[in-house]
């Protein structure tokens, strides 16, 4: 009878999809059996798609609400499922592995015993997915970059789309939590520590106060969460977010641990799954070739000309703007906006294309004293499976 | 609790200014400070990782003395005794000749030069070994000939050239010249002016020169005689420039006449027409010359540097806007030694002169420390530089320095050569004591920045000056001095000046042992001999600097130098404190007739003979050698040896051994591979590097690798390659061209 819960709780995940859903395989078991009681997993399975209030789950199952809530709440303190009120109510939803389940398991930053050995069975699992499966093939970008604050002032007339910053004034509340990837590597091994900021995952709107409410983060203020993106841009983290207007989170990734990053990288081209739409340009008269975003840039798309200034690699670029805030040189970090100007696609590849909606032909421009970030080419071939989604959108 | 402090780069001669933040007592960023007025902003990523070199692995904080194979801590007292002692008797029983002071060579500070020397000199040695002499032998001693002093070293005043002719010279990677990237791309890019490139190899200067002539290795003297010929054949030479202000043309003239060019151009493996227009812009054309390693270290350095002063002598661009000029200076870089002098030593057992303003060249000081003769080197003082990587022929430097009665280091770091040593005396480093340096770079603003500590020296260390001091304590060579002095320094400058001044009338004697003195008084009151010896230099600054520093604001009077001295206090970033006379740019020249002297007798011979025949003789490449070695290739990745932990080059290819593509595949080779190679000297293992901009027979290693690095060595050091009996007859090593062969490993 348990196995038989498990089974059908394999087959539900497995139906909900995702990079890592649910797999007949002995890891699925071993992980899932550590994550959720019977009891929980049965409540798991009964939550219908979206968001819905206690007595539809309840419902679900043919029991009575009150013997549901109190097994919604325990789950959502473990993150096994989300909650969140509206108009007085309180819905519940079933989140997927991942994103989901096994964010939410290591945002606390604990490091107790049964973290580790969640660390252990949730790395087992994945690795016996991504060999069954091989590593995901990109075709649409689930995700995407969003360069870093200051490439944008305030005054300039690119959409907010965007603007990092402008989400921290647009969304309330906000919550910062453990970055999940790299305490899930430190669980496994202490060594493994790339020195990066840990304390700087962002959630934004309903998703932050479910992460306030279930303890597994802390609210910010706008200020404590502009010096987080400020942070994470010194230690040369990428802000990385969902692929549409509307974002609810906002990691800010290494490139040695975190998902979104090593998924694009692992590609032939990241630059064309995972980009923010901007492309470095350096002013070879000011450039001092230090090399410092050489050693910054988290794709490894950039190396030295042979005119001593560096050369991207667009295949290889996000556009995270990483080069850019790290340069070192006198206000070598502060942008400026430069001009917009219509884009005659000049000197760039073609097969190079980034995501603007409603902007195409237009090339922005956005200049500092020694890098400027310039937009890709936005007159993109229509069969592009980046430009359809800009279409479809 | 961080603050931003303005200082400068130490790990190069240009001296960048920087910005460090200091968090809670630590360096923590850096970043290029635009205010300082030479630099400007501009900073290398060697500079912009100097943290790297202010925390090593293996700092040096208490004095240390080896007791068989290891070191154990003493007191300073201990340590300074013992040696004071040991010093005393090397040379009551051999003289002053047993005992060498191996020093003035860092770039990041000078002031501990005036110490060593000055405690040298107070032993009666003249045994001054630097940097200066492994580089600058042969070019020193031709600039005393020909300008007056070997410290004249004529620099380029490339703002005002039309053309800039680097010889030897890859400054994209080595600068040597402020802000040298920038400068060398502005040349570039400018319709109107011309980069001219003379190298062997397409290095990264050449790569965006307009003119690059790549010339046969070990071939430049033979191409600036056959440039020099065709010169005087068409009459190209600046006549009246000859007549005016240069001596001794007639009695070379005839050196050149009926020579061969075309045949030496031939074996120079480059194109008649190329030189021959080339010639005609330098002679029409305002244009400087920038010589670097390629020229000094190359096959006959001193004819060499001797024939380019000829060929700027005859193209009229000395002591001239826009050509190269004696720039103003705040402390020559050395002194004039003549050695017609009698007084000036020689080395007993190469016979070597100081022919580097003062320095003899290093890469003879194992013969003078291994020969059996009575006066040979029984002691040497290293002080804040690193021989055992430096210079050549580690493996003669390892045997030698083991034979050393005494050998004492000042260092940071338990570097190669403080492991062989007797005493290790544990520095402060560059960003915790108040250092500047002297390099002489613009014309006609004269420069100066005294960096101030940021951050607080760990355990005992010491200003090398301050330990330099504690040792002629204990000599007794300090003069004694009444204790009012001691207390005035305490007090306003002026006061404690004049007190000084009325006792140094008294005391005559005294006067060359200042620096201790002033050390013993002012120094206590700051904790600091170099801040105390600035302040003394300026006080007694020379005429000619005073009368520089009046052009920049400072006017005349008593108190002239204590104004400049505050001024150098309140301006942290660096300042001009000086402005020579622009119209007279041939103020600096020296020479007996006060012109540009250009018959050198010792070189006739050899200036007269060198034809396309001699060196097809010189240069074959003797059997089983079939390659070329240049031992020190400039790169962004090396520093000499002041950055230690390989983890500033992460990522990179720091070190390799680098060969053109024909050449790697006649070798069966590839990228990436272990090779070995070999040389008379010795046989090293690296990573192959295939390249392009390497020239077909060539092979290059960076200098400043093979470090020891906690229990790691990273990298090749070239030093276990380079002989030290390969050199020139002045004693600068001959690195670029060593015979060698490169096989798998």
């Amino acid at each position: 009878m348990t196995h038989e819960i498990y089974k059908k709780l394999c087959e539900h995940m497995g139906k909900r999809g995702g990079r890592y859903p649910g797999k007949d395989i002995p890891e699925f078991y071993a992980l899932a059996e550590k994550l959720f009681t019977p009891e929980e997993a049965e409540v798991y399975v009964a939550i219908p798609k979206g968001y819905s209030p206690a007595s539809a789950i309840a419902k679900e199952m043919g029991k009575d609400e009150s013997q549901a809530i109190p097994v919604l709440e325990t789950m959502a303190n473990k993150g096994l499922c989300t909650s969140g009120s509206m108009g007085g109510i309180k819905f519940y939803g079933a989140p997927l592995f991942v994103p989901g389940i096994f964010e939410f398991q290591f945002m606390k930053g604990t490091k107790t015993q049964k973290d580790k050995e969640l660390a252990r069975l949730i790395h087992a699992y994945k690795q016996a997915v991504d060999a069954g499966q091989g590593p995901p093939k990109v075709t649409y970008p689930a995700t995407r970059v969003i360069p870093i604050q200051r490439t944008i002032s305030p005054e300039n007339t690119i959409h907010t789309y965007h603007q990092v910053a402008s989400y921290i004034e647009k969304y309330d509340p906000i919550s910062v939590s453990t970055c999940f990837c790299r305490h899930e590597a430190k669980l496994m091994d202490e060594s493994d520590d790339c020195g990066k900021p840990d304390d700087v995952c962002m959630q934004f709107g309903m998703g932050a106060q479910f992460i306030i409410d279930r303890k597994l983060g802390r609210k910010l203020t706008k200020d404590e969460a502009m010096d987080v993106l400020i942070k994470s841009e010194e230690a040369g983290l990428v802000h990385a977010s969902i692929n549409r207007q509307d974002i609810d989170f906002i990691c800010n990734c290494c490139k040695c641990h975190c998902m979104i990053i090593k998924t694009a990288l692992a590609q032939d081209k990241p630059g064309l799954t995972l980009n923010s739409g901007f492309k470095p340009v350096w002013n070879s008269d000011l450039c001092q070739a230090c090399e410092t975003c050489i050693d910054r840039c988290p794709a490894g798309a950039l190396a030295m000309g042979s005119a001593s200034v560096p050369e991207v690699d667009l295949n290889q670029c996000i556009g995270c703007g990483v080069c850019a805030t790290g340069c070192r040189m006198p206000d070598g970090g502060h942008f400026t906006c430069g001009k917009k100007r219509h884009s005659t696609a000049a000197g760039r590849s073609k097969s190079i294309t980034g995501c603007h909606q409603g902007e195409q032909g237009i090339v922005f421009y956005l200049t500092l004293s020694y890098i400027i970030i310039d937009c890709f080419v936005a007159d993109a071939p229509r069969n592009d499976p980046i430009d359809r989604h800009c279409e479809r959108r | 609790m961080e603050q931003w402090h303005k200082t400068g780069c130490v790990l190069c001669a240009q001296n960048c200014g920087l910005e460090i933040l200091v968090k809670d007592g630590r360096m923590t960023k850096v970043r290029p400070d635009k205010d300082n007025p030479r630099s400007k902003g501009y900073a290398c990523r060697k500079g912009l990782n100097v943290i790297f070199h202010q925390y090593p692995k293996d700092r040096v904080t208490q004095p240390l003395k080896r007791i068989g194979d290891r070191f154990e801590p003493v007191s300073w007292d201990q340590a300074v005794g013992e040696i004071a002692a040991k010093i005393k008797n090397l040379v009551g029983t051999h003289g002053p000749r047993s005992i060498a002071y191996m020093g003035a060579s860092a770039q990041g500070g000078h002031f501990e030069a005036a110490f060593g020397l000055t405690l040298l000199r107070a032993l009666g040695s003249q045994n001054f070994y630097s940097s200066a002499g492994q580089e600058f032998s042969g070019s020193w001693w031709v600039l005393g000939r020909m300008l007056g002093k070997q410290y004249n070293v004529a620099v380029p005043d490339e703002h005002h050239a039309e053309m800039l002719v680097g010889w030897g010279w890859n400054g994209m990677e080595s600068h040597q010249m402020p802000r040298a990237p920038i400068v060398l791309r502005e040349f570039s890019k400018d319709e109107n002016r011309l980069l001219v490139v003379i190298d062997p190899r397409k290095s990264e200067t050449a790569a965006i020169a307009d003119i690059h002539l790549p010339v046969r290795p070990g071939a430049d003297a033979l191409l600036l005689k056959a440039m020099i010929a065709i010169i005087l054949d068409e009459g190209w030479e600046k006549k009246e420039y000859l007549s005016r202000f240069v001596d001794g043309f007639e009695k070379i003239k005839s050196w050149f006449e009926g020579f061969d060019a075309r045949a030496a151009i031939a074996f120079c493996q480059l194109d008649y027409d190329q030189v021959y227009d080339l010639c005609r812009l330098m002679t029409t054309r305002r244009w400087c010359m920038h010589p670097d390693l390629g020229i000094y270290m190359g096959w006959r350095s001193t004819l060499s540097c001797y024939l380019m002063n000829i060929l700027g002598a005859v193209c009229g661009i000395f002591g001239v806007r826009g050509g190269n000029i004696i720039p103003g200076m705040v402390m020559p870089m050395g002194f004039h030694a003549d050695e017609r002098d009698p007084n000036v030593w020689r080395t007993v057992a190469t016979h070597m002169p100081p022919a580097a303003a003062g320095s003899f060249p290093p890469a003879v000081m194992p013969e003078e420390i291994l020969t059996d003769h009575p006066e040979r080197l029984r002691a040497v003082y290293v002080s804040a530089c690193n021989p055992l990587r430096a210079y050549p022929d580690t493996t003669a430097y390892e045997k030698a320095f083991s034979k050393l009665d005494l050998l004492v280091v000042n260092e940071i770091v338990m570097s190669e050569t403080a492991r062989l040593a007797h005493y290790v005396l544990p520095c402060r480093t560059y960003y915790e004591c108040w250092d500047g340096t002297f390099f002489p770079w613009t014309y006609p603003e004269v420069f100066f920045q005294m960096r101030r500590p940021i951050v607080k020296p760990p355990g005992q260390c010491l200003e090398a000056a301050q330990i330099f001091t504690l040792i002629a304590d204990k000599l007794g060579i300090i003069p004694q001095f009444p204790e009012e002095l001691k207390n005035a320094a305490a007090g306003d400058r002026m006061t404690f000046g004049a007190k000084l001044m009325e006792w140094g009338m008294a005391a005559p004697d005294a006067l060359p042992k200042m620096p201790f003195v002033l050390a013993q008084t002012l120094g206590k009151a700051w904790d600091s001999a170099n801040l105390a010896a600035l302040w003394g230099m300026m006080m007694t600054a020379p005429k000619a600097f005073r009368k520089n520093a009046a052009r920049a604001g400072f006017a005349t009077g008593m108190d002239q130098g204590d104004r400049i001295f505050q001024a150098i206090l309140d301006n942290p970033q660096g300042l001009w404190v000086g402005q020579a006379d622009e119209n007279n740019p041939m103020d600096g020249i020296k020479t007996p007739s006060g012109k540009i002297e250009v018959y050198i007798p010792e070189m006739e011979q050899e200036a007269k003979t060198i034809d396309a025949a001699t060196e097809a003789k010189a240069l074959n490449l003797p059997d089983g050698f079939p390659l070329i070695l240049n031992a020190g290739r400039h790169t962004k990745y090396n520093a000499n040896t002041l950055m230690r932990n390989p983890d500033w080059n992460k990522g990179k290819r720091a070190c390799t051994v680098a060969m053109n593509p024909d050449d790697a595949r006649s070798f069966k080779l590839t990228d990436g591979q272990p090779v070995r190679v070999t040389t008379a000297a010795g046989s090293r293992v690296g990573e192959l590097e295939v390249s392009d901009q390497i020239r077909k027979g060539t092979v290059l290693i960076p200098h400043g690798f093979g470090l020891i690095y906690g229990d790691e060595t990273y990298g090749i050091n070239v030093n276990y390659l380079t002989k030290n009996s390969h050199r020139d007859p002045l004693g600068t090593p001959i690195h670029r061209f060593i015979p060698c062969r490169v096989e798998a490993a």
